[in-house]
């Protein structure tokens, strides 16, 4: 009986540190990034202007829902940044003349071949940060080893079928980038949100691909975790929100089952745990949602996802 | 063991009530974010008017504590997206509202992550020299609050700049130096970037680095073969043989090409791709890239964006 109190009141202390842990880093996460972008979209921010001439970052697709996904994904002032949109033009092929004459893509000798069909790129200058890959059918991990092949900027940040990247999300990941002391990581893992990692080109190379455990072979020192929202999924509330919601549910099970066994107080460490679980998922995610820091004026945009090649 | 059980449900309650009233704040706040957005556009208007005419405070008055920092926010961004603006009539602004003097508290007041962002504040308002000596003692803080002190003495007094980042203790990061670029780009800080360039101190090595790359002057190619010639191979002759990469200047040179030889392979692919970016032919390059290597150039160039036929229209 004792040994199962304890255990008890063990499972709930690390459950409620846990969360509590995460509330405090993504609070560390949200001053951190009010610092480190306060002058995003002025013409001033440090990553964006002045050292993004070092970091260069290739979004990688699998698959595409429609334009409106396009046009979100080029719609980033971030220069050293490119689209690359993995798609099996057989399997779509509406999608693809849609995107082929609205982007006035044509098709360029491919970097590789392989799996490979074409590779599109826009002859418009403002859309050439745009490239599609068609490609035979396959899992999204093959998609986003096609796209990395023609990919051209040194790290790849793959994003799963119907997600959703933050409009500032790119200028986030580059000024974490450059902002670390000790060498630019080789891996950044966002924890809320939808999860995404950005992946050097070489730890995907060394890997021999992109996996359902890419970044494993990342030495800790050499990655960063980000308490923050980059990606999201329309409608749905997140992987973050529903871990904090079941482990509310297991931990009110736990306190119903103490209290049906006549424990009053053993039932009250797994409610109270329940409390402190729930109060830290809502301030996370209140965190989480609050608006980029808007320091000063916005310059008029001129359109057309943004010019650098 | 009812004893642990009792303190811990009373702990966790109170942990938990204190996350609620943190969430409530929270959303508090963002309730009030639209208001504040409007607010902070009258007041862009307002400065914007009084740099243009030479004089007038922004109008409402800001007395309340938010507003001043929201007053205080949107000069910083006014100072930060402008050259040479009429500092005077900021100044003036400034010392009105003792916008200063609220950073200040604020600094005193809050550290870390916080305490760095009111010195960034503080360090694009025009106030006078007092704010920084004042200020002065947070450079023995943590990294951030370290830098951005670092930034706030290198506004105040900018003839004694590269003394001071020379004197900066811990390897600048490429953000950190981006953010005094940027000061150097609105005519704030007036360095010449020869003796930076020549300088063994890495800091004062990496700004030059950085301003030769950002402003693309390609008077100094001479000092970066130099640099690429002559120094041990680390993180800075590695920044110089890009730097040269991003002038677009030849990279055939002996010099150049012995430093490529001993690159390694991931190091020499970065490069490659920085070159198929900056629009280096295949062709020009038989010298540096050796064979087993020519393949992989050849197929980024010819699939690269560059290289695309576009027409007058198409611009």
């Amino acid at each position: 009986m004792l040994g199962a109190r304890l255990l008890i009141l063990l499972g709930c202390i690390a459950a409620a540190a846990h969360w509590v842990a995460v509330f405090a880093h993504a609070r560390r996460d949200a001053q951190r990034r009010r610092l480190l972008m306060r002058g995003c979209g002025t013409g001033r921010c440090g990553t964006a202007d002045e050292t993004a001439a070092e970091t260069g970052i290739s979004v990688l697709c699998s698959g595409c829902d429609g334009i409106e996904q396009v046009e979100r994904l080029l719609d980033t002032e971030y220069a050293r940044y490119e689209t690359v949109l993995a798609l099996d033009a057989a399997a779509c092929p509406e999608l693809f003349e849609t995107l082929v004459s609205r982007y006035r893509m044509i098709r360029v000798n491919p970097a590789c071949c392989g799996t490979i069909r074409g590779l599109y790129r826009s002859r418009q200058r403002g859309y050439r940060r745009l490239v599609i890959v068609d490609r035979t059918g396959g899992t999204s991990y093959d998609d986003f080893d096609a796209a990395a092949a023609v990919a051209a900027h040194d790290y790849l940040l793959p994003l799963p079928h119907g997600c959703r990247l933050r409009p500032d999300a790119a200028e986030r990941l580059a000024t974490e980038l450059a902002a670390a002391p000790d060498g630019a990581p080789e891996l950044i893992v966002s924890r809320l949100g939808e999860p995404i990692r950005l992946v050097g080109r070489e730890v995907a190379a060394r890997e021999g691909g992109f996996g359902p455990h890419t970044g494993r072979s990342v030495r800790r020192e050499r990655r960063r975790t980000l308490y923050e929202v980059l990606a999201f999924r329309p409608g749905d509330a997140g992987g973050f929100r529903r871990r904090s919601v079941a482990a509310c549910a297991v931990l009110l099970l736990g306190a119903a089952g103490c209290a049906a066994a006549g424990d009053g107080w053993a039932a009250a460490v797994p409610a109270t745990t329940a409390l402190v679980v729930w109060a830290a998922g809502r301030a996370t995610a209140a965190l989480a949602s609050e608006p980029p820091a808007h320091p000063g004026p916005q310059p008029r945009r001129t359109g057309k996802g943004g010019g650098a090649g | 063991m009812e004893r642990i059980f009792q303190t811990y449900a009373l702990c966790a309650t109170a942990v938990a009530a204190v996350l609620a009233c943190t969430t409530l704040r929270l959303r508090l706040a963002r309730r009030r974010a639209p208001w504040h957005e409007a607010l902070r556009l009258r007041y862009l208007r307002c400065v914007v008017h009084a740099l243009l005419e030479g004089y007038g405070l922004p109008q409402p008055a800001a007395k309340r504590t938010q507003v001043r920092l929201l007053l205080a926010e949107t000069i910083a961004g006014v100072t930060a997206a402008t050259y040479g603006p009429d500092t005077g009539v900021l100044r003036r602004i400034v010392a009105a509202y003792a916008l200063d003097e609220l950073l200040l508290r604020r600094i005193r007041r809050s550290r870390g992550y916080r305490r760095a962002y009111y010195l960034s504040l503080l360090a694009m308002l025009p106030a006078d020299g007092s704010a920084a000596r004042r200020a002065e003692h947070y450079g023995r803080g943590n990294r951030s609050v370290r830098f951005y002190a670092l930034l706030l003495r290198l506004t105040n007094d900018p003839s004694r700049s590269i003394r001071l980042i020379a004197d900066y203790p811990t390897p600048l990061t490429l953000f950190e130096i981006g953010e005094i670029v940027a000061l150097l780009r609105r005519g704030a800080l007036p360095v010449a970037y020869g003796p930076l360039v020549a300088s063994h101190n890495r800091n004062l090595r990496a700004l030059g680095l950085a301003i030769v790359r950002r402003f693309g002057i390609e008077e100094a190619e001479q000092a970066l073969l130099r640099i690429v010639d002559r120094e041990p191979a680390d993180e800075l002759t590695r920044e110089a043989l890009f730097t040269l990469c991003t002038l677009r200047r030849p990279l055939t040179r002996r010099a150049v090409t012995r430093r490529i030889a001993a690159m390694d392979r991931t190091e020499r692919r970065t490069l490659l791709r920085r070159m198929a970016f900056e629009g280096y032919a295949a062709g020009a390059l038989r010298r540096v890239i050796d064979a087993e290597e020519r393949p992989y150039y050849e197929a980024l160039v010819a699939s690269y964006k560059r290289y695309l036929p576009c027409s007058v229209r198409d611009f």
